[in-house]
């Protein structure tokens, strides 16, 4: 081959490697809600950036897309979603950018479902990024496909999992530790929102009631009052409100059944940091603890 | 004084027959809709056909069996990649170290009745590659079943497919089948479990 030839062959080789993704070298991650934030910094590290789709402090149960939204959207090489029902404006947005060709991540893919605990139905609990279990088999799902996008560096993207999950386990590990430890025979709960039932499960715990009649939607005054018969008919003693979405019927149910109150986070508000994922569930774990040591005889 | 005659008379509308019957359409319409809606939205949607064979993760397992099985399939995933990062398939030491469940026992462990795991390996006549199995059994709730997770060792490793699958007893004393043939396994009263996944309910949304 001619020298020429040759030369041209190489930069064309090089630009192509250079400029595999929209912003060059390096690929940008979407992401729909925190958890997936937090989840894809550790799968990543300094290999890849990653961009949330919509801004912080906004309901994703509610949400509208703005047009901010669309030109972020527009800039993404791929985008990780939950795609069961809790980021389903996700999909609009990406259509109306005209990115509907942007490869998508379903992390739930191999999730093994269960349906809300203490409902009305049985519609499937879309909240599998509020437990370590469902969050790891996430976290593999995610590295995977990340690494079929990005093979030069889908090797560390499987170690970086690998060393994420280690540590959900330990702090999975060290709250067991604790919690297994109380006397759990009389923890009769609660939950204002469908979302907990992942995460007792991982901790052998039920929910008894849930006080939504439906994902994101309070009750009316008929259905708060049934609920109210039922919390004190099954005796109930604790009950899980919002961290983030506090509103004032915890308040009445509190009044009018004397439950005690604590509080889950959703993990779906203020900034998204890679540390997100593990405060949030250290403050879901030290609610639980503090609720069923209330509870112990 | 003046004195007026009053009248009464009952008038019957004309079409009285035609709207009584519209009515009966309309709420025959009404109540067709709903119903060939509800068998064709509703929640019959959501879980595969479950043979005699199998049993639902989503609504045939119930408590402890629940939980245990999405910890096992969490461990399917972890115990490939051990085998692809390490080479080994990993024993009850390796699951001590790494925490992993339903192996690891601490106190979870205990609460979900103490399971006992074996490892064994099985190479089935005229086949070069065998199959991993974890048993899992003696669990002290009443209520509780045993648990079989296998691994085709073609697949150990690989990045793209788990070839694992995870079976579940009735009897939480039901002793390790003794080939590892599906057939047999089967013979044996063991139950494929059989999961309502993410990508099924991303179906189920899409088709709606």
């Amino acid at each position: 081959m001619k020298p020429v030839k040759l030369l041209v062959l190489s930069l064309l080789l090089l630009s192509s490697s250079a400029f595999a993704f929209k912003n060059g070298d390096r690929m940008m991650v979407g992401v729909t809600l925190h958890p997936y934030y937090s989840f894809v910094s550790h799968i990543v590290g300094d290999r890849a950036d990653i961009m949330p789709l919509i801004g912080a402090g906004y309901n994703p149960h509610n949400y509208n897309p703005l047009p901010d939204d669309l030109k972020r959207a527009q800039s993404l090489d791929v985008l990780v979603v939950n795609g069961i029902g809790h980021d389903q404006w996700a999909f609009e947005i990406m259509n109306a950018s005209g990115g509907s060709d942007t490869p998508l991540i379903y992390a739930n893919d191999a999730v093994s479902l269960i349906p809300v605990a203490g409902g009305t139905d049985d519609t499937v609990n879309a909240h599998t990024f509020i437990s370590t279990i469902t969050a790891i088999q996430q976290i593999y799902e995610i590295a995977r496909q990340l690494g079929e996008l990005d093979p030069p560096n889908s090797e560390q993207y499987r170690r970086n999992a690998r060393d994420y999950a280690t540590s959900l386990r330990r702090l999975k590990a060290e709250y067991t530790q604790q919690i297994a430890k109380l006397d759990a025979s009389n923890f009769r709960a609660a939950t204002m929102h469908g979302a907990y039932g992942y995460l007792m499960q991982e901790f052998g715990l039920q929910i008894v009631a849930v006080v939504e009649p439906r994902h994101g939607v309070e009750p009316t005054a008929r259905q708060l009052a049934q609920t109210i018969d039922d919390i004190k008919a099954a005796g109930v003693n604790v009950l899980f409100a919002e961290k983030y979405f506090a509103g004032r019927l915890a308040e009445t149910i509190e009044t009018e059944t004397g439950v005690k109150v604590y509080s889950f986070s959703h993990i779906s508000d203020g900034d998204y940091t890679p540390e997100r994922f593990e405060e949030e569930m250290r403050y879901n774990l030290d609610s639980l603890k503090a609720a069923i040591e209330s509870t112990a005889h | 004084m003046n004195t007026a005659a009053v009248y009464s008379q009952s008038v019957s509308p004309s079409i009285n027959r035609w709207e009584t019957g519209l009515l009966i359409l309309a709420v025959v319409a009404v109540v067709s809709f709903t119903g060939f809606y509800a068998e064709t939205y509703g929640r019959q949607e959501k879980t595969r056909e479950i043979l005699d064979w199998q049993v639902s993760a989503y609504d045939g397992l119930q408590g402890v069996d629940q939980a245990i099985y999405n910890e096992l399939l969490v461990a399917a995933d972890e115990i490939q990649w051990m085998v692809y990062f390490y080479g080994e398939w990993p024993e009850d030491d390796d699951f001590q170290n790494d925490l992993l469940p339903p192996f690891y026992r601490d106190l979870s462990w205990e609460r979900n009745g103490s399971v006992e795991w074996v490892l064994k390996n099985v190479v089935q006549e005229g086949e070069a590659q065998g199959l991993t199995l974890y048993h899992g059994a003696n669990g002290t709730h009443a209520d509780q079943g045993a648990y079989l997770l296998v691994i085709d060792h073609k697949h150990a490793g690989g990045s793209q497919v788990s070839a694992a699958n995870i079976w579940w007893h009735p009897d939480r004393f039901a002793p390790v089948p003794r080939t590892s043939k599906e057939a047999s396994i089967i013979l044996e009263g063991w139950k494929q479990v059989v999961p309502y996944r993410g990508r099924d309910e991303v179906e189920r949304l899409q088709d709606n």
